[in-house]
């Protein structure tokens, strides 16, 4: 019964729901406790096991139909959330701004006493927090030894690339101090490595700073990640939803935001995507006060893995993986994998970072994550406008950032997004009909749809083999034959006959060379609107993928 | 074709799916997503949405049930690694266990012969550079093995380095299944030994990678009947060999050469490793035994590239009697076990001769963490008359294993076996 009444409906296409907004008050949430060990097994051990038995996801699996985001728009777009603010995607931010990025001060202030007000040397990097003279905090944290500017500059880059794209991220700035303004706070709490916390002492301070490198002149390079306005309530999950939060109302692994991060961290080689590289706060944005949604901790991007070097395999397997470890157990090890061969960047702040070996769509995270698992072609594409969103200029002075003092290392990064850019987007933009910015002209009797083919702006197809197959339905059925055009517009069709009905629908396919495979649809709906100016407005699209 | 056709480019088997799926969706989109004012979020329905539809939820009730009890033992695991996380149990144990420096570790140790125990190693002792050991393990059939060794202790301009160790080891079942090379397996009997020895040591650093060296040792056996009771004893079956009921106490006195250049130790994938040696050993309270022995042995560590390592190895060995005197069973020339041939029992073949090689391939499993490897180990004994030596008469055993490693030191191996005497499993811990 429900596959007759599921083959004869939906005749007219419905735009999704508009989701609510999610920067309302709420009352004060607490915060959430977060164990990275508990969390690492129940990614590694646990969902696996429950994607596997999810026979709901097999039969959709099975069917071609993957279940999409919950909250885009008609457009297939979001809309600015606590999660995610559209930017260069949609307004393309100039040089300055890309440099700037969320900061709104200049760093700390260097020129005065810096106040130690907490260290530590639990988790993967020490460090301590700071407070300068202008009574802002900062967390301190170093560079691996011998691999001077590595995390720090990795860091500071991609904050400001993931600003730009629409996340939101701390305040994080390359500073370079003097280790003797360093001064101990009153009634400082220190946690060592194994969690307990004491009153902070010189000889920890010293401790920390043993391990550093310094400049000829004894000043210290280090990353001044500033602390966030409001409440800190811990990370964020990437599924599920937060349960004190009535303006959580999408499971996590289902947003597009965080689904289509996936293309972003795999662009960055931002493997360590865990829980705990993220963070909520509970904070009051002009009278509203809501929990908005961090990024945090860069610092394992780029080839870096914040405290060394990463290995060459990170990126092309999870941190255990069975699948892999089985297919190279029956293989007997004789098929080497192309990452195998890699060798290091001659460049100490860059480790094993390249884009030969990228695989924008198989890059595997070093913990699997929910929501990059139910990454969808859709929310690759969306991801991947966000990557293909930045020129060469921005990513040049987004790396500017970084400060690196081998102009050889900063010009080879910015090689290596460029080239790992144009990847992700060929990728992506190959699993979907690339087509966007759609726009409606002509008048009642005739209009005009046109769009941009992302891969021919992108340089990715040529314009001149490229054809696009569009057809006229209504009601489900087609009012005529399907037109083949080589220019991205479906020119002048008549929708004047007073039989129309109040939607219309435009079907199109693109091949990329005569005789070649058409793409995938993307529907266009149209609906009837007296108060546009040709009669119609564009009501949303749709993509298959 | 028309534009339509693309609908069912899939195939008309997968139609009925789709459209099941995609109404079913829709209808779940609308009951979750209540109409709201277009364009106006802040007044849009605040419902929190499920990530399973209804229908998903039915769907997916077998692989529920089915992963219920994967929940539990799981959740538990993980709340237990929760638990252990939270109050840095790991890094405390750790920092117990091994030194961040790796001057100092406690380690779990296991074999099958000595059974499990603990490995205590302090490194720069008494001077830089040396390696104290202290271990002690145990097991079935009151197995027990106590050792303290201290090794490359620097002397002079620190080209000469020296060692001396104690150890004591009561091994129940060790087995014996007569001499030669065509003893059976059938005939296998075990028999217990308790054995206390002492050796000291000096070593020169001729050049980089090559060491001669010099040593004494003295050590007392005393001999019973075996343990295991599911296999004759030796001291009945084997009445009449040489060292069975004595106390036999035995000085011995040894010198070598040694090559060295592997690259690294626990998990070498370039370089050699040869010796030659030979020594004198003698009975001390009594005049029953005394033998000569010399020994030579070659392994080469091939990388083949991208952490894949083969190993070829070959080892001899003989013993000749000195001066009427013999040679106590127990200290004849062995071969089958985990280190030489490995299809076969451990003690499988003893006499006066033995005459080994392997091949093993290692490759990557999981990068940086674990490697597997395919091995052929091929070796016999002979007696002193040659008898023995010839193709037909070398014994083979082929085998796979894993080997877990780590960059701090330690490690653990899983190895089975085949040969024409069946499967031997081997497990080994640091």
């Amino acid at each position: 019964m429900t596959l007759v009444v599921g083959c004869a409906s939906s005749t007219r296409w419905a735009a999704p729901r508009t989701r609510p907004d999610d920067r309302v008050s709420i009352p004060e949430p607490k915060p959430r406790a977060y164990d990275v060990a508990e969390d690492s097994f129940d990614k590694q051990a646990m969902m696996p096991l429950e994607r596997r038995l999810d026979l709901s996801r097999q039969l959709r699996a099975l069917a071609g139909r993957p279940k999409q985001a919950f909250n885009t728009d008609a457009f297939d777009e979001v809309a600015d959330s606590a999660w995610f603010t559209n930017r260069n995607a949609r307004h393309k931010l100039s040089g300055a701004e890309i440099e700037r990025g969320p900061n709104t001060v200049d760093g700390p202030d260097t020129s005065t006493v810096w106040t130690v007000v907490r260290a530590k040397t639990e988790g993967v990097t020490p460090g301590f927090a700071i407070q300068d003279s202008r009574g802002d905090r900062y967390f301190i944290k170093f560079d691996p030894p011998g691999r001077p500017e590595m995390s720090s500059g990795a860091d500071v880059v991609c904050t400001k690339l993931f600003w730009a794209a629409g996340f939101h991220v701390a305040e994080d700035y390359v500073t370079v101090f003097d280790p003797q303004r360093l001064r101990l706070g009153s009634k400082v709490k220190f946690t060592d490595k194994h969690g307990r916390t004491r009153p902070l002492v010189q000889a920890d301070l010293d401790a920390i700073l043993a391990g550093v490198e310094r400049r000829a002149d004894g000043r210290i390079r280090a990353l001044a990640s500033r602390s966030l306005p409001g409440k800190v309530l811990g990370p964020f999950s990437y599924d599920g939803t937060r349960r004190d939060d009535p303006n959580d109302l999408v499971p996590h692994e289902h947003r597009r935001e965080l689904r289509g991060l996936r293309v972003m961290a795999a662009w960055l080689h931002h493997f360590d995507t865990k829980d705990g590289n993220s963070l909520d706060t509970w904070i009051d944005d002009h009278g509203r006060r809501y929990i908005r949604h961090y990024l945090l901790d860069f610092s394992s991007t780029l080839g870096s893995g914040s405290n060394h070097s990463i290995e060459p395999y990170i990126g092309h397997q999870n941190a255990v993986d069975p699948n892999d470890s089985f297919a190279r157990l029956v293989t007997l090890g004789l098929h080497v994998e192309p990452w195998e061969k890699l060798r290091p960047a001659p460049w100490p702040a860059l480790g094993y970072f390249e884009s030969a070996t990228f695989d924008p769509a198989g890059y595997e995270f070093y913990i699997p994550n929910p929501a990059f698992a139910n990454c969808t072609g859709r929310d690759g594409f969306w991801g991947a406008k966000l990557v293909l969103s930045f020129t060469d200029e921005q990513i040049a002075a987004a790396v500017g950032t970084g400060q690196y003092s081998d102009p050889e290392a900063a010009r080879a990064l910015v090689k290596i997004l460029i080239e790992r850019r144009d990847k992700t987007g060929r990728t992506w933009l190959a699993r979907v009909n690339p087509l966007d910015r759609f726009a409606l002209a002509g008048s009642g009797d005739g209009l005009e749809l046109q769009w941009t083919d992302l891969a021919v702006e992108h340089g990715f197809e040529a314009a001149r083999a490229t054809r696009y197959r569009c057809a006229l339905f209504a009601g489900g059925k087609a009012l005529q034959p399907s037109q083949v055009a080589t220019e991205p517009r479906f020119a002048r069709f008549p929708v004047g006959a007073t039989q129309t009905p109040d939607q219309l629908e435009l079907r199109i396919a693109t091949a990329r060379r005569d005789g070649g495979a058409w793409s995938p649809l993307v529907h266009v709906y149209l609906d009837r609107d007296p108060h546009a100016a040709a009669g119609w407005r564009l009501a949303g699209i749709e993509r298959q993928d | 074709m028309r534009l339509t056709g693309l609908w069912f480019q899939r195939g008309v088997a997968r139609i009925g799916l789709v459209c099941a799926l995609g109404t079913t969706a829709a209808a779940t989109a609308r009951a979750d997503f209540p109409a709201a004012a277009p364009g106006d979020s802040a007044t849009a329905p605040r419902h929190r949405l499920r990530a399973h539809s209804p229908w998903e939820t039915v769907v997916s009730l077998p692989g529920t049930v089915i992963l219920l009890p994967f929940e539990v033992v799981l959740g538990g695991t993980k709340a237990v690694i929760g638990v252990l996380n939270r109050g840095h149990v790991s890094d405390r144990v750790l920092d117990v266990l091994v030194a961040a420096d790796g001057s100092r570790a406690l380690l779990p140790t296991y074999s099958a012969r000595g059974g499990a125990g603990a490995l205590y190693q302090q490194r720069n002792l008494l001077t830089r550079g040396s390696k104290f050991t202290l271990s002690a393990t145990g097991g079935r059939l009151r197995r027990q093995l106590f050792e303290a060794q201290i090794e490359r202790v620097r002397m002079a301009s620190g080209r000469v380095t020296a060692g001396a160790g104690v150890r004591y080891q009561f091994l129940p079942d060790e087995p014996y299944f007569g001499a030669g090379f065509t003893s059976r397996e059938s005939d296998k009997t075990n028999f217990a030994n308790e054995r206390t020895s002492a050796n000291a040591g000096v070593a020169l650093d001729v050049t980089r990678g090559l060491n001669a060296s010099a040593g004494f040792g003295w050590a007392a056996n005393n001999i019973r009947g075996g343990r295991r009771k599911s296999t004759p004893s030796t001291t009945a079956q084997f009445a009449s060999l040489p060292g069975l009921r004595d106390l036999a106490q035995i000085v011995r006195i040894d010198a070598g050469l040694h090559r060295d250049t592997r690259d690294q130790r626990g998990r070498p994938t370039r370089g050699d490793e040869a010796m030659i040696g030979g020594a004198y050993a003698r009975q001390t309270n009594g005049d029953d035994f005394g033998w000569v022995e010399a020994a030579a042995a070659y392994t080469r560590y091939i990388h083949l590239g991208y952490g894949r390592t083969l190993t070829l190895g070959t080892a001899g060995r003989a013993q000749w009697e000195a001066a009427n005197r013999t040679v106590p069973f127990y200290d004849l020339l062995e071969l089958g076990g985990r280190e030489t041939l490995r299809g076969y029992q451990r003690g499988r073949f003893r006499d006066d001769e033995t005459m080994r090689s392997t091949a093993e391939y290692r490759f990557p499993v999981q990068p940086d963490k674990l490697d597997a490897a395919l091995f052929v180990d091929v070796g016999n004994t002979f007696s002193g008359d040659g008898a023995g030596f010839s193709g037909q008469q070398f014994h083979v055993g082929y085998g796979v294993g894993l080997r877990l490693w780590n960059t701090r030191g330690g490690g653990a191996s899983v190895d089975a076996a085949w040969s024409r005497e069946g499967w031997n499993f081997y497990v080994a811990l640091n």
